[in-house]
């Protein structure tokens, strides 16, 4: 009610007050970052900076950032400030898309790596506003390897999240199996399932927890994979219908079906729920998993490397990495680009709570030493596991296609139908799906 | 002032000009300025626009560059088994929910506008699911349709082994949205009916009666002769938002299982933001608008009208 009242003096001041602040926040809003007003101060910038992670992974995130502007950690004169904005991946890349070509992207945004092939014109390269010869050593060889393309360093690495098995141990007892002894093998994995449905009412397994495409892509390309079949050919024709692919699609259709590993559903989350509630023996899911489940009361949970295809004539997982990536803008300035690409340089060599909290492995080779990393909750459990994977060598990456949405679930719904019995037979299945991926690249 | 001085006058200020134009013209265009000028903006503009774009190959970060293909979007269409598929999708869902919004948004209002008790309540139930937006219906339903942990499976449970997965089969999933639209968008057709039913005089009812028409006959032969307006303009209404369905499959189907509900909207969508193909979403979109364009031309010819 102040407000109602105004003397013709206050209403004055007022106006006038608001107009200082008006023009200043105009100027915060101007292209390079204005001035933070007279007197000498240096200038400041706010870095707008969109992101997707959700469930364990989201405070972390919104954390690093916190503590980036609590403590202004880049050496330089300027005030930098990142303002952080979340949107869900299912919305995330076509909204930055749509922004970018609006000319109302952010300054800075995390990508995955999958999207530094077919994304290209919508990227600044990272080299463009610091020396990457310079840093190049803070990270590890097989991630800069990761954010390379066409001989181009596109972004910086934040991650790798591959695949992993998790299982739950209190369903492996009442099997009758021993819950610290988790499948290696195909002929584990066989045993364990079947034994998990014969001796308990539980489910034996779950493609991907969430029960969409793209999560059963991890899985089904990984087995694909391991059983030396290969994804796509040299020119990106998706060559996935070969020999590897018939055999997993049909594994697929065994595990929902003759071998009643699980109910034929398609419904979104069954696996998340099934798993927490104590429902379900096994599924497969990324490292971020990890947070979610130590969310969850009293289960009693273990993982295990997922390796377990039938005829394994190698062992292959699927990973994908997060990057950090300053997206094309005119209106960014070069200042504010340099200042971005220092801050997105700390991000990822500064923060080992992204993978002690948030689970992943942290692409900075400082990080993987240190003592915060290594006292991670998960550390025994899950991230040294998948640190041994690394060392072998068992990653391949989520494959960097040349065109298209490489993590649409548009893509890989056919694999969400083929669990489900949507479809007359594997084999039709496995004929939608190189046909929606090929158009999908194609276009 | 008697009445031809007033006739007199009204007839002056109409035939007064400004700058050779009659003034209740000008005052006519000035009042609907305001609105010309957001519908040119937002509408008429967007619309135009859009008809461009759908004759080229589209370049949304340098539109200078789009290549022209002139009606090649549209060939493309007719040869898309997406596209065929997404408008099978759509005409199944208009067919599914268009008759129950209108029938049930009918029925609902002769009801309540009998004498029956608690009707003013009645009135707020039947409208209240309208409020919300569509994502908190999609919220609320995929709860009460949920295959595992469903309201209408948890009942279900008790009387049959496995209910069916109302999202997750390709027989049920279509109808197990147009459902919940029904659930969600009946309201409003409910208050315009109810409304043009108290319309009615009770003489033309009375006179029925005298005459000794069953009910049957006073709904056939009063009733809806005298409600024909409301009814083309809901009927008319309701085809055009239903055919553009797209917040339903979006978040509670994702199309499936196995694209029994997609929709054209929802291609439009991914065509143009998430394949980046513009040129092609604008050209489902002006599909789609000549099929709506269509729609209401039959519409008016077969429910026809004497205004």
């Amino acid at each position: 009610m102040t407000g109602d009242r105004l003397s013709t003096s206050t209403r004055r001041r007022f106006i006038a007050a608001t107009g200082v602040t008006g023009s200043i926040a105009l100027a915060g809003c101007m292209g390079g970052g204005g001035s933070s007003g007279g007197g000498g101060g240096s200038d400041s910038y706010t870095i707008t900076f969109w992101e997707l992670f959700s469930g364990g992974e989201g405070p972390v995130m919104k954390d690093i950032v916190q503590k980036f502007n609590d403590e202004q950690p880049l050496d330089v004169e300027e005030e930098v400030t990142i303002n952080r904005q979340r949107t869900p991946w299912a919305q995330y890349y076509n909204k930055l898309y749509t922004a970018l070509t609006s000319g109302s992207g952010p300054d800075m945004a995390i990508m995955h790596a999958a999207y530094l092939r077919s994304w290209n014109n919508v990227i600044d390269p990272i080299g463009d506003y610091l020396e990457t010869s310079d840093i190049e050593s803070d990270y590890l060889d097989n991630h800069w390897d990761l954010v390379t393309v066409e001989g181009e360093t596109r972004a910086l690495p934040m991650d790798l999240h591959p695949l992993g098995g998790y299982y739950n141990k209190d369903v492996f007892e009442s099997a009758g199996l021993d819950p610290e002894s988790p499948p290696t093998n195909w002929e584990e994995f066989q045993t364990a399932g079947n034994a998990i449905v014969d001796q308990t009412d539980n489910a034996a397994f779950s493609q991907s927890p969430a029960n969409d495409g793209f999560g059963s892509w991890r899985t089904w390309s990984s087995l694909v994979k391991q059983q030396g079949g290969t994804l796509f050919d040299s020119d990106w024709n998706p060559s996935f219908n070969n020999q590897a692919g018939q055999n997993t699609s049909q594994l697929f259709w065994d595990m929902t079906g003759d071998m009643g590993w699980s109910p034929q559903t398609t419904e979104a989350d069954w696996g998340t729920n099934a798993f927490s509630n104590g429902n379900l023996g096994m599924t497969m899911n990324g490292t971020w998993y990890v947070a979610s489940l130590s969310d969850v009361e009293d289960l009693n949970w273990g993982f295990f490397k997922p390796n377990v295809a039938p005829n394994r004539s190698q062992e292959a997982v699927w990973a994908d990495g997060h990057t950090v990536v300053l997206p094309r803008s005119q209106s960014r300035g070069q200042r504010k680009s340099e200042l971005a690409a220092k801050a997105a340089h700390w991000m990822t060599t500064e923060n080992p709570e992204w993978g002690a909290r948030a689970g992943h492995l942290p692409a900075a080779a400082d990080i993987r030493e240190s003592e915060v990393f290594q006292n991670s909750p998960f550390y025994d459990k899950t991230l040294s596991k998948y640190l041994e994977m690394a060392e072998n060598d068992v990653y391949f990456y989520q494959p960097k296609v040349p065109n298209g949405d490489p993590t649409s679930q548009d893509w890989y719904q056919w694999l969400r139908d083929l669990w489900g019995h949507n479809y007359e037979n594997p084999q039709a299945a496995l004929e939608d799906g190189v046909s929606t991926i090929s158009n999908g690249i194609k276009e | 002032m008697g009445l031809r001085n007033r006739f007199t006058k009204e007839s002056d200020h109409a035939r007064q000009t400004v700058f050779g134009v009659r003034k209740e013209t000008v005052e006519g265009v000035a009042w609907s300025l305001p609105y010309l000028a957001v519908f040119s903006v937002f509408l008429v503009w967007p619309a135009l626009k859009g008809m461009y774009m759908s004759l080229f190959d589209w370049d949304p970060f340098v539109p200078s560059q789009s290549e022209f293909i002139g009606v090649q979007n549209y060939v493309q269409l007719l040869h898309d088994p997406v596209f065929w598929n997404a408008m099978q999708g759509t005409v199944y869902f208009v067919a599914l929910s268009v008759p129950l919004l209108v029938l049930v948004g009918l029925g609902l209002a002769l009801g309540v506008n009998k004498n029956v008790k608690g009707k003013r309540i009645l009135r707020a139930i039947y409208f209240s699911p309208y409020i919300l937006t569509v994502a908190v219906v999609t919220l609320i339903w995929s709860e009460v349709y949920s295959e595992g942990y469903g309201l209408i499976n948890y009942y279900l449970g008790y009387v049959m082994d496995s209910p069916p997965g109302w999202l997750t089969s390709t027989d049920l999933a279509m109808p197990a949205l147009a459902f919940m639209t029904v659930w969600w968008l009946v309201g409003f057709n409910f208050v315009i009916f109810l409304a043009a039913r108290q319309g009615i005089p009770e003489r033309l009812y009375e006179a029925a009666r005298l005459d000794g028409a069953s009910t049957w006959r006073a709904f056939k032969d009063v009733t809806l002769p005298q409600m024909r307006n409301s009814i083309l303009f809901v009927v008319i209404i309701q085809f055009i938002l239903q055919f553009q369905v797209f917040a339903q499959p979006y978040v509670l189907t994702g199309g499936g299982p196995r694209d029994s509900t997609d929709t054209l909207v929802y291609y439009l969508y991914r065509s143009a933001f998430s394949q980046q193909q513009y040129g092609y979403g604008a050209a489902i979109g002006y599909v789609l608008v000549m099929i709506l364009v269509l729609i209401a031309v039959i519409n008016f010819k077969v429910i026809g009208t004497n205004d």
